[in-house]
Formats: structure tokens, C-alpha cells, sequence
């Protein structure tokens, strides 16, 4: 089924929402938002690292969730939505993997350690590059496909494994400061400026999401009109 | 999993406390109890006659 022109709409509002409210973003961090204390001014790198680490979990969250399902009703479309979540995720965990050793740097003096919560967010990342390798590597493009989903709902194991970690180990890497039990214990300035990031990635990956979406869609109409065609 | 087990065994041979290695530990049993899980549900669309 094609794409309706109301979900590109939404994809292309959802996305220029998503620039503006980066651009706020950026603003709020380099001339808003106050210096925390202990870490200096590199901790406003954790303004990205976190809403982007949202993004990526959210992103292989529908990518697992269209898998499973896909699995269960072998429609078509969610297998597409798979898709185009899986490359949103891969786009923000690559971000949270660059933005975390820069500071890593300043704050352990090493841009990487193979502590739980760093070691399993690069298994993330190439969990999910086995997803697109998976997909492509079949001669039958729907047992690609179907194995692609297994993958994509295994990869997704790793992601409450990921925020256990930090629980579990005495890791160098810092505890969560919002989602807690007792809440945020985080400056209200500081906490403002991440919810506007937190808000701003969200919607440039539900806009791109979409378009990417409608474009997978397009794609597979075309490819069943050309093979008609041939027919 | 591999990471987590060569450290906590090597760690125990050493002869700390078992408290030492919980970490590991717990991480080792949630992947186990996920991985039999997600195994048993997706078996079958993996293995083919």
C-alpha cells in the first residue's frame, strides 16, 4: 500500500520541528544553561549523549516491537517501519558512541574502557549493524527479512541490560540523574535544557522515521509494479 | 557474557567475595533467563527443515 501524502506531511513537520528545537538546543547549552560544578563545562556534552541514548533505545524499542509483530502477521508495512526505526537507532547510538569517549576523555583521562555500560551499547550498535547485514544476506528477500526481525527483537534484549548495568557494577560510568526512584536530582536549569533536548531529538527521529518510512513503502510498491511488469 | 564470566571466575579464583562479583553475576543470569526466553519464542522462525 502507498504511503499517504498526510504521513509524509507529518514526517516533514515532525522533522523541521525536530531542526528548530536542536538549534534551541544548542543554544540553551552553549550560552544558557550553567556550568555544573564538579566536571566543568564538559558535562554540557551530556545535554546530547542523553537525549541521544533516548532516542536510540526508543528507536530499536519500535524496531523490536514492528518485529515481533511482523513475525506474528507478516504484514508487510511493519517490517518496513522496522527498517526505518533500526537505521534512526544506528544514527543516534553512533552519536552516543562518539559524544561519550570525548568526554570520557576529560573525565576518566581515556576515551574508552570496556566497563559494562560502554562494552554493551557498542554491542547494541553492532547487534544492529547485523540487522541490515542479516537482512541482505538471503537469496529470498522474505527470509531476510524474517530473520532480520529475530535479530531486531534479540538486539532490543540488551537495552534494559544496558541501564542495569550502571545499578549492578560499580562502574565509572555516572548513575542516572532523572530516571530515579526518589526523581530528578538534577538542576531545574540543567533538567529544562534536557527535557528540550530530550524533545527535540525525539521529533527529528519520529520525522525522519516517517519519511524513511514512506520511502521504504514507496520502494517496495515500485519493486511490485516492476515485477508485474515483467509478468 | 563472555567479559562477565572471565571476570567474576578469575576474580573468585583470586579469592575475593562473592559480594564482589554479584554484578556479574546478576548480568550473567538476566542474559541467560532473556536469551532462553527470546530463544524458545523464536526458534521456530530461525531453524528450517
Amino acid at each position: 500500500m502507498m504511503p499517504s501524502n498526510g504521513l509524509r506531511w507529518a514526517g516533514v513537520a515532525l522533522a523541521s520541528l525536530g531542526v528548530a528545537a536542536t538549534l534551541l538546543l544548542h543554544w540553551l547549552v552553549f550560552f544558557w544553561v550553567p556550568t555544573e560544578a564538579s566536571m566543568g563545562i564538559i558535562q554540557r556534552i551530556f545535554y546530547i549523549h542523553v537525549p541521544a541514548a533516548w532516542v536510540a533505545f526508543f528507536a530499536f524499542g519500535i524496531v523490536a516491537l514492528c518485529s515481533a509483530v511482523y513475525l506474528w502477521l507478516g504484514d508487510e508495512r511493519l517490517d518496513q517501519a522496522a527498517v526505518a526505526a533500526a537505521e534512526g537507532g544506528m544514527v543516534f547510538t553512533t552519536i552516543v558512541l562518539l559524544t561519550g569517549p570525548l568526554w570520557g576523555k576529560v573525565a576518566w583521562g581515556t576515551y574508552w574502557t570496556w566497563e559494562p555500560r560502554l562494552t554493551l551499547t557498542l554491542l547494541l550498535w553492532f547487534i544492529y549493524l547485523g540487522y541490515f547485514l542479516v537482512r541482505s544476506s538471503t537469496e529470498n528477500p522474505e527470509r531476510g527479512k524474517r530473520f532480520a526481525a529475530v535479530v531486531g527483537i534479540v538486539g532490543a534484549i540488551d537495552i534494559p541490560l544496558i541501564h542495569l548495568s550502571v545499578v549492578w557494577f560499580r562502574s565509572l560510568h555516572p548513575e542516572p540523574v532523572v530516571m530515579k526512584p526518589e526523581g530528578p536530582t538534577l538542576d531545574p536549569d540543567m533538567l529544562l535544557t534536557l527535557m528540550v533536548g530530550l524533545g527535540a531529538f525525539t521529533s527529528l527521529f519520529l520525522g525522519v522515521f516517517l519519511l524513511r518510512y514512506a520511502l521504504e513503502a514507496a520502494s517496495h510498491v515500485a519493486m511490485l509494479r516492476s515485477r508485474r511488469a515483467e509478468a | 557474557m563472555v567479559i562477565y564470566g572471565v571476570s567474576a571466575t578469575s576474580r573468585l579464583l583470586a579469592g575475593r567475595p562473592v559480594v564482589e562479583v554479584a554484578g556479574n553475576l546478576r548480568m550473567l543470569g538476566a542474559f541467560a533467563l532473556l536469551a532462553v526466553a527470546a530463544g524458545a519464542g523464536l526458534f521456530r522462525f530461525v531453524v528450517e527443515e
